[in-house]
């Protein structure tokens, strides 16, 4: 074999290919660039400046870009009343009624309802006419919200996501939302209520991601999304309305299903505690939180 | 001639290359390192390009508009096959009837008899007594066109390709022609008892006739009054109780994904919930769309009420919508066009469309119509589809029991929640659609009444027991 003869075929191939290459990647970055567009100041300010029309103010930081992401499988995380409820209640445990697709357990003072598609919640009754009580401060029902997971075995990917107190109702809100791959899939949650007795309101939506599906595709800007919020400003009610974060994640209902996809969103979390979901494909918005929540 | 293959283009050298100056073959060692290096770079710099291509060609296309209905909407859609008649009666002399349906052997030439002589039909519409209408089904020649809905005469005009008439008109459910007499047309609104007369002079022979011996099916007409149960005119049964069989359905069809994407702006913007219960949902988290494992399918759009849609576009619209989502089913007939209850009155919000379609001469239907939809001028706003393939008659094959039974356990209220049945306004067999989502192995035949306020109730046309939904 003529070695040098073949290196300079090769060479000439390779130069040749590369040059075609480097000519394809140009434009494609090009393009890519173009559904990427990087917000100037003047589209900062119009966006400020049609949020405070609306009566809302800008998040201090916000993600200048996110990568393209596929949808997300997920599955119901199947959970055992029976055993669930022998935990909660002992030996005492009290008889189950069931309705289609949930099972109750209660004794009069506490509840258990766990679901087909996995959802638990446990309740304690108020007690009636009771005396307004001191609110459990953030760092203690933190703690004890930390410690009860620990017990109970904390499941894998789960990331504090608020604290806050509910002084109407006497209560300091814990919430620990689920991580999957870095991003957080909102509504797989589990919930905590704690007044001064102790915990009140346990809710668990816990989802087990079977892994991204589809292709990847681009979101909308975090200014688009923005956007978004300021035209539907009608939606919400008076007042100065300060947003407090946009971030991007997974967001969905518990389906009575075998397994769903999932789409990616931007939450919009005012200062007040309302959220609110938009489609990171399209900036519609897939569903307003509850205030708190 | 010589062969020059791949190889030919590079021939390998014929004589070895002669060494120069006695040093090594190939020339100086730093070229040929650099050589190398220079090719190892370009094959690594290749690979990385060739990736980075990679990905960024997985990244989303912007998703093309949602065109597909409007221009299916734009290109026009033929109405009139959704609004042929749904049975022809050939009154003859003697006070004989015989009926056509659909797909039966005279049919067609009735039907286009009745198209070539329509036209000439264009004088005012005189409001008549209904009394000569029952004349002219007792008397003489007559043909009676059994309209599928209540629409107006223009309507119908428009959608069977005629001209359109000087004025829209009342709203019509028939037509009948008479050839004995006082020729002309007669145009009913028959659930409601009133008729219309055309007085253009029509003769026998401006009907051909042209019927296959043996067509037609001998049917007689209900009395008005039974038992107590006042009946609209013109209801006509079999003369004699005929002995059908159900319909076997054959396996079920399931609409791919691909076709269940398509009832979204953006197709892969929909994604998939994977129902316990078998049902596949998809939703771009506007609309959804739920795919029974039954095949049916449910689709929903919300959409404001307004702007309001007239009769006309929202058939278009509709035809238009199936013709975009798998084609218009054979045998469709649009049964049903009304306001949804919560609007006013037509033209004030939501309109609701029914189609109902027939096999073996019979409508299906049950709680649901086949097709069911509500819309504005936005478009669909829901849809639902119970489409069950047939595999044809089922084993089993009884004789009908005779309506005369049938309103007689009515009247005596062996049905309890029937027995407050004053009117009925029409009476017919029909095989019985299962509801959304529900399985069933054939398909039954029943008894269909139907009351002046739409409701409908069905019997078993073999034992003559209610069927509930």
């Amino acid at each position: 074999m003529d070695w040098p003869r073949a290196k300079a075929i090769l060479i000439l191939a390779f130069s040749l290919l590369n040059i075609f290459l480097g000519v394809l990647t140009f434009s494609s970055r090009s393009s890519y660039r173009d559904r990427w567009p990087v917000p100037t100041q003047a589209d900062i300010r119009r966006l400020e400046d049609r949020l405070k029309a609306a009566g809302m103010t800008l998040p201090a930081s916000w993600p200048l870009r996110t990568a393209p992401l596929p949808f997300l499988l997920v599955k119901a995380r199947p959970v055992d009343g029976e055993d669930l409820a022998k935990r909660v209640f002992g030996i005492n445990t009290p008889g189950v009624s069931n309705r289609p697709g949930e099972k109750t357990f209660s004794d009069g003072r506490q509840t258990l309802l766990v679901t087909d598609s996995g959802v638990i919640r446990y309740y304690r009754e108020s007690p009636a006419g009771g005396k307004a009580q001191k609110v459990p401060d953030r760092s203690e029902a933190k703690g004890q919200a930390e410690a009860f997971l620990n017990r109970r075995g904390l499941p894998d990917g789960a990331r504090l996501d608020l604290v806050q107190q509910d002084m109407a109702r006497g209560r300091t809100v814990v919430c620990f939302t689920q991580v999957y791959e870095g991003l957080e899939i909102y509504g797989s949650e589990i919930w905590l209520e704690y007044s001064s007795r102790g915990l009140e309101e346990y809710r668990e939506k816990w989802l087990i991601p079977v892994g991204f599906t589809g292709e990847k595709r681009m979101l909308v800007s975090p200014l688009e999304a923005l956007s978004r919020v300021a035209e539907r400003a009608e939606a919400f009610p008076a007042g100065e309305r300060a947003i407090e974060s946009i971030s991007p994640g997974y967001y969905t209902e518990m389906y009575d299903a075998r397994q769903w996809e999932v789409p990616p969103v931007w939450r919009v979390r005012f200062r007040d505690g309302t959220i609110l979901y938009l489609n990171a494909y399209t900036g519609e918005p897939e569903k307003k939180g509850e205030t708190g929540k | 001639m010589r062969r020059l293959g791949w190889r030919g283009l590079f021939p390998p050298r014929q004589n070895p290359p002669k060494q120069q100056h006695g040093g090594k073959r190939g020339g100086r060692p730093g070229a040929e390192a650099f050589g190398s290096l220079l090719l190892a770079v370009l094959v690594f710099l290749s690979l990385f390009q060739t990736g980075r291509l990679w990905y960024f060609s997985h990244l989303p296309i912007p998703a093309p508009p949602a065109e597909y209905d409007l221009q299916v909407e734009r290109s026009g859609v033929d109405l009139g096959e959704l609004l042929q008649p749904l049975a022809i009666i050939l009154h003859q002399e003697g006070g004989k009837h015989l009926e056509f349906r659909p797909g039966q052997p005279g049919y067609s030439s009735l039907w286009q008899e009745g198209l070539a002589l329509l036209p000439l039909q264009d004088g005012p519409l005189i409001p008549v007594a209904y009394a000569e209408v029952r004349q002219a089904r007792q008397e003489g020649v007559a043909v009676e066109y059994i309209l599928p809905a209540r629409l107006t005469l223009d309507q119908y005009r428009q959608a069977w390709g005629l001209e359109r008439g000087k004025e829209e008109g009342p709203t019509i459910d028939r037509l009948l022609l008479r050839f004995t007499k006082t020729t002309g047309s007669y145009f009913l609104d028959n659930g409601q008892g009133e008729a219309y007369f055309s007085g253009k002079s029509l003769t026998v022979g401006d009907l051909s006739l042209h019927l296959p011996r043996g067509a037609g099916n001998p049917v007689t007409e209900l009395p008005t009054v039974f038992r107590g149960i006042s009946l609209s005119e013109g209801l006509y049964v079999p003369l004699v109780s005929p002995v059908i069989s159900g319909l076997a359905l054959a396996p079920t069809k399931v609409a791919s994904e691909q076709e269940a994407r398509l009832f979204f702006v953006d197709p892969s913007l929909a994604r998939k919930v994977e129902e316990r219960d078998g049902a596949v949902f998809y939703t771009d988290g506007v609309g959804g769309l739920r795919i029974y494992p039954t095949g049916d399918l449910e689709y929903s759009l919300p959409q404001p009420d307004r702007p309001p849609v007239k009769s006309r576009a929202a058939l278009q619209k509709v035809a238009a919508f199936l013709k975009a989502h798998g084609g218009i089913p054979e045998g469709s007939f649009v049964k049903e066009i009304r306001p949804n209850p919560s609007s006013q009155a037509m033209g004030e919000g939501r309109v609701e469309v029914s189609v109902v379609l027939l096999r073996e001469g019979l409508p299906l239907l049950g709680g649901n119509f086949p097709l069911e939809f509500q819309l504005t001028e936005n478009g669909v706003s829901r849809f639902t589809r119970i489409l069950r393939p047939i595999s044809g008659p089922s084993p089993i094959k009884r004789t009908v029991v005779p309506v005369e039974n049938l309103l007689s356990q009515v009247v005596k209220g062996e049905d309890e929640p029937r027995r407050q049945i004053p009117r009925l306004t029409n009476v017919y067999l029909a095989y019985y659609l299962p509801p959304l989502g529900v399985p069933a192995s054939y398909l039954r035949p029943v008894w269909v009444l139907e009351t002046p306020a739409g409701a409908r109730y069905s019997f078993d046309a073999w034992t003559g027991t209610p069927v509930y939904p």
